[in-house]
């Protein structure tokens, strides 16, 4: 057995360098992209390049060791040895996968000790970003598994040999929720358990298609194949289901890159909202598009009233940002001076803010780090206090919309020049503090939640910071603030007013964004939107005083133009959607009502979904009959073309093979080809009618005499 | 003595190793009591199985050519009938047919046949002929 | 009481919906060395893969030693000996090399008969398989089967391609693995001198049935030759146990096995006393039932 492990290393040996290049040139590329490019520096862009890398060098892995064993009669000298398959399939993984882990840690392992190197001293990246990448690398290990199965199972390339890989493509999939530690830790166990049972599964199958080999699918088996086998086809057939409706889907949308409503205001102080949507339309361009609805009671046509005007920038019920908050990434700071990049505010872990400066060719260099009570330089890492990691709020509760993109302006500039590092404000969850590095000195200017927070706007986009308004979550107060928060120093001043913003949103209310218009003490205008996790509710209140006089209005943005809705409005998209396999329609969305969305597009894809798992039964029953299953076996897949979808045909037209049959000769009716007894009549199958040139010598030839005649000889 | 066999000729190659056998007891290479090579030897000697020497020496041991010592090998036998006179004629008629054809197809007359046939039978055997 | 080193009974396999062998039987006793005759593509390959568990059967079964061959564990692989269709090796590899990996798989391995065999070869262990010859990989494989010291030995079609030389060192090393005794080969070769040779009993596949399963001189023994002139065309005639015909000329023959009065009577009457019958050869025996089945068509009685 030890010269069979050692042909084994040499042989996958040779394919190491492949893999290690392929992970270099993708670490290579991220390093490249050393500009501030937010996306690249996260762990989740390190994550799906490595999830590509890893599952092309394990799918090639297992190919190039399996394939060429598939080739004429490779097989038989593999197979007869002393030696059984499943030990050689064995010491095959234990070998591939070490090959494998080398040639995808190694680099990534240098890419972690690089970073623990350098520090956050050039971009706010740590050592441990490369922790979800590891995890996915791992679980890319099933497109090795996968690639066996391809490379073992004779099927037609055109056939369903290709869907081992789409089987195998299922398991890293259970890394994913890794990049949302914190908050999906539970997701997090349940997908990891899934994963590995994914992967188990996958080895098993695998393992069943090279020990059986190519004898496998001899053309008419009333054998099944195994359990395993079955596994994984139908979980290739869902995943197949799945990407072709979801292409679909997305070639019939028109997806929506960005939802904003502002509120404007009649000469008669009546508010309107004004839905503004950035439409891609199926890839050609992008286009404009924007709607009015009346607030206030007195709902007139919008068209009848061309003076509305915005008097507020958009409020932000746009996305959120994509990055979502994890425990891997440092975390982006809304700071009030930070909004055009200049410059970057980063929360470590421990509680540390790190200061970047952006120079001119868009390299970022630290600067500061700053703790709670204490301004430290560029070199001090260690933070005196640890204790308080979430002191400072992180970016996404600030969306871009809120401070820099102005209402109906296509491409935003910059409204504020370019500040040195000397000073800054930033807001806290816990507060607005004002940070004076030249002094090192952190001043706490507001103590109170901050849930959003806003400079009053004035005509044409600009904001003017004397102004402040900040939502704490039940309500708008208004500040008047002293100095100027971009060049410092900087005082919030007193209270102008305050109103109360009650929400049944509860606990899901996710994010909210204030907009703020002032004029005088009499005169100014408050509206905050805000919206549930998922987008469906959103909500607005407007507040407003015209000399002194203080009216409240408050608006639920009608559900058909949720951001959601708008996605799935199209009938082709729906039929396209419904054709998802309802099992996982059913899943995905049991979890994410568990998750504590709600799931209205369920119902609207219902009527389709219906008649899709018909037609599934309908076709599943055919495919079934056509293979010749018993019926019992045809009810149970008309039962599982409901529940599986579309695919379902074509998962038992793969389980099973063709069903050959030939004229019994006692009944005159077809039988199986391998059955030994016919099913009509249950006659046995009879002998051959002879040729009548037949020679069979009756007497074999007795091997005791020929052995007797041999020693015989040999005696002498 | 040397013996040498074609595969895919027109004899088997039992007869051949018979044949060989035959001939040389008959022309007096092989004397009675003179021992032949054991069947394994033959084999291995000719490459050829050694089921095909055992057929070819049972075949001979059963026309009274060989006769077998157990435990030591064949040996040339005295000469015995086994057959009967008829069966013999029977045998000596087949060849003489196939004789006769040939002489026929080659234009020999009987006479001019039958001078050769003696004069071979004088060579091989070393008998002067009456 | 003699063991049964193969056994197939009522095997069948289809290619889609191409039966390439039909329910076929056969046993084959331990210690024999038994020739597996018939042209490319009569089912030759088809039947060793099975019996290898190489290819599972449609129906039927098989089994070496005892144990179905779909079944065979790495106990009982190792007292078989399989030389692959074109002599497969993993050609990377030395001489030497192959030999430490094969042995590490067989516990029975005779290091002493693997040199032996390969110098029968003339091979030198330091070289590496890719760049040996066409025989003398033939060699190492057969070298390699061997030295595991099987106690049955499975050969397809080990002479295609082998020079004179080749092929009768081959020979030598079949027959000296017979020896010992308790040993079983199944050859399957064109190559019908080697069979003649080698065997004591031989098989003939025509379209994916046995036709013939007996001793050499059994099976020859039962066939004869006519020969006759005859202007008519004689594609109709039937003649009782008519195995194939070829006509030169006005000259026909016949090869015909178990010759009854019928047929004599059918063949007097059709060449009078042009007639005449001949003993056949192996070779021509042989031939005649490959050939038959390419005129198959024309000759099967309906």
């Amino acid at each position: 057995m030890n010269a069979w492990v050692r042909k084994e290393i040499k042989d996958s040996i040779r394919w190491l360098p492949i893999g290690m290049v392929l992970m270099v040139a993708l670490i290579w590329y991220l390093l490249a992209s050393q500009s501030p490019n937010f996306f690249a520096w996260r762990a989740e862009s390190l994550f799906t390049l490595a999830w590509f890398v890893s599952a092309i060098f394990a799918t090639f892995l297992g190919l190039a060791n399996y394939l060429p064993e598939t080739w004429g009669s490779a097989r038989g000298f593999l197979v007869q040895r002393g030696l059984s398959l499943h030990r050689i399939f064995v010491i095959r993984a234990v070998v591939n996968l070490a090959v494998y882990l080398i040639a995808m840690l190694v680099p990534l392992g240098a890419l972690a000790v690089f970073r623990f190197v350098i520090g956050t001293t050039t971009a706010p990246v740590s050592p441990i970003q490369v922790v979800p990448s590891v995890v996915v690398v791992l679980f890319s290990f099933s497109f090795y598994f996968g690639a066996i199965a391809v490379a073992c199972r004779p099927c037609r390339w055109y056939g369903s040999r290709l869907f081992p890989l789409l089987a195998s493509l299922a398991v890293p999939l259970a890394a994913v929720p890794i990049l949302s530690l914190p908050k999906m830790l539970i997701v997090c166990v349940f997908a990891f358990s899934l994963g590995i049972i994914g992967m188990l599964l996958l080895a098993a199958s695998s393992r069943v298609a090279f020990l059986r080999g190519p004898s496998q699918p001899a053309p008419s088996r009333t054998r099944n194949i195994s359990l395993y086998e079955k596994c994984m086809m139908l979980a290739a057939v869902l995943v197949a289901t799945v990407l072709v409706a979801v292409f679909f889907a997305s070639i019939f949308n028109n997806s929506y890159s960005r939802v904003y409503h502002s509120v404007g205001f009649t000469k008669e102080g009546m508010p309107w909202l004004i839905e503004t949507r950035y439409i891609v339309k199926n890839g050609s361009g992008e286009q404009l598009h924007e709607a009015k609805f009346a607030i206030s009671e007195s709902s007139e046509d919008v068209d009848s009233k061309p003076d509305v005007q915005a008097l507020m920038q958009g409020i932000g019920f746009s996305y959120p940002w994509n990055y979502s908050e994890n425990f891997w990434d440092m975390k982006y700071v809304g700071s009030f001076t930070s909004a055009d990049g200049y410059p970057l505010h980063v929360m470590g872990f421990r509680g540390l803010l790190y200061v970047y400066q952006l120079d001119a060719l868009q390299h970022s260099r630290l600067i500061a780090v700053v703790v709670k009570e204490l301004v430290g330089d560029a070199g001090m890492q260690q933070a005196p206090f640890e204790q308080t990691p979430r002191l400072l709020t992180n970016g996404s509760n600030y969306p871009p919309v809120l401070t820099g993109l102005a209402f109906s302006d296509r491409n935003p500039s910059s409204t504020r020049k370019p500040l040195g590092a000397g000073s800054f404000t930033i807001a806290a969850t816990d507060g607005i503090y004002y940070v004076d590095l030249d002094t090192s000195k952190i001043k706490r200017l507001l103590d109170s939640n901050v849930r959003a927070y806003s400079y009053s706007s004035v005509a044409n986009g600009t904001s003017d910071s004397n102004k402040l308004a900040v939502w704490d979550g039940s309500s708008i107060s208004m500040f008047q603030c002293e100095g100027s928060a971009l060049n410092g120093p900087f005082q919030i001043g007193e209270r102008i007013t305050t109103l109360s913003t009650p929400t049944d949103f509860g606990s899901k209310l996710q994010s909210g964004d204030v907009q703020f218009d002032y004029r005088d003490p009499d005169n100014w205008a408050i509206a905050i939107g805000y919206s549930r996790r998922n987008m469906v509710k959103q909500k607005v209140e407007v507040a407003r005083s015209i000399q002194k006089e203080i009216q409240h209005y408050t608006t639920t943005i009608p559900e058909s133009l949720s951001v959601v809705n708008l996605n799935a409005m199209k009938r082709e998209v729906l039929i396209a959607g419904s054709s998802i396999p309802p099992i996982v329609l059913a899943t995905t969305g049991t979890i994410a009502y568990l998750l504590g969305d709600e799931i209205p597009e369920l119902f609207s894809y219902l009527r389709f979904l219906v008649a899709q798992a018909l037609l599934s039964g309908i076709m599943a029953t055919l495919a079934a009959r056509w293979r010749g299953l018993s019926a019992r076996q045809v009810a149970s897949w008309c039962a599982g073309g409901f529940l599986i979808g579309l695919g379902t045909w074509f998962l038992v037209l793969s389980i099973y093979p063709r069903a050959v049959y030939t004229k019994c000769p006692a009944c005159n009716r077809n039988r199986r080809i391998e059955g030994e007894k016919c099913e009509s009549c249950g006659a046995d199958w009879e002998p051959l009618t002879p040729l009548g040139i037949e020679v069979f010598e009756q007497k074999n030839l007795d091997a005791e005499a020929i052995e007797d005649r041999i020693v015989l000889s040999q005696s002498t | 003595m040397r013996y040498r066999i074609v595969a895919g000729s027109n004899v088997p190659i039992f007869r051949q190793i018979a044949d060989q056998i035959a001939r040389a007891v008959a022309t007096g290479e092989l004397k009675i009591g003179d021992s032949v090579p054991s069947v394994r030897q033959l084999a291995r000697d000719l490459v050829i199985n050694p089921n095909t020497v055992a057929k070819a020496y049972s075949d001979l041991v059963a026309s009274g050519i060989l006769e077998t010592q157990p435990g030591r090998g064949y040996f040339i036998s005295k000469r015995r009938q086994v057959f009967t006179k008829t069966e013999r004629l029977r045998r000596l008629d087949e060849t003489i047919d196939l004789l006769i054809s040939q002489s026929v197809s080659l234009d020999f007359s009987a006479s001019e046949v039958l001078e050769r046939v003696k004069e071979l039978f004088a060579q091989k055997l070393c008998v002067v002929p009456e | 009481m003699s063991k049964l080193a193969i056994e197939a009974k009522g095997l069948t396999r289809y290619f889609g919906t191409k039966p390439v062998v039909q329910q076929v039987n056969f046993a084959i006793p331990v210690g024999s060395v038994v020739g597996l005759l018939g042209l490319n593509g009569a089912g030759k390959s088809t039947i060793i893969k099975m019996l290898m568990g190489l290819l599972e059967p449609t129906r039927g079964s098989c089994s070496l030693l005892g144990v179905e061959s779909m079944s065979l564990g790495p106990d009982e692989r190792s007292r078989i000996g399989y030389t692959i269709e074109g002599h497969f090796l993993y050609s990377g590899m030395t001489v030497r090399a192959a030999e430490a990996l094969q042995a590490d798989c067989f516990p029975k391995w005779d290091s002493l008969l693997y040199q032996a065999t390969l110098q029968r070869f003339g091979i030198s262990p330091n070289e590496r398989i890719r760049h040996l010859s066409r025989g003398q990989r033939a060699g190492i494989s057969i070298a390699l089967t061997l030295s595991s010291q099987p106690e049955l030995l499975i050969l397809d079609d080990p002479s295609l391609g082998l020079d004179p030389v080749s092929r009768r060192a081959l020979n030598e090393t079949i027959l000296s693995f017979m020896e010992p005794g308790g040993r079983t080969v199944l050859i399957s070769s064109h190559m019908l001198d080697d069979i003649e040779r080698v065997t004591d009993r031989v098989m003939i596949m025509t379209e994916g049935r046995i036709v013939v399963d007996s001793s050499l001189s059994h099976f020859v023994s039962r066939l004869s030759i006519w020969t006759c002139e005859c202007s008519e065309p004689l594609d109709r005639v039937q003649i009782p146990g008519l195995v194939s015909r070829r006509q030169v000329g006005r000259q026909s023959s016949f090869v015909v096995v178990d010759v009854d009065e019928d047929a004599q009577q059918v063949m007097y009457r059709l060449g009078g006393n042009t007639v005449r019958q001949e003993e056949s050869t192996f070779d021509e025996g042989v031939m005649a039932y490959m050939s038959r089945s390419r005129s198959a068509s024309s000759l099967i009685p309906t």
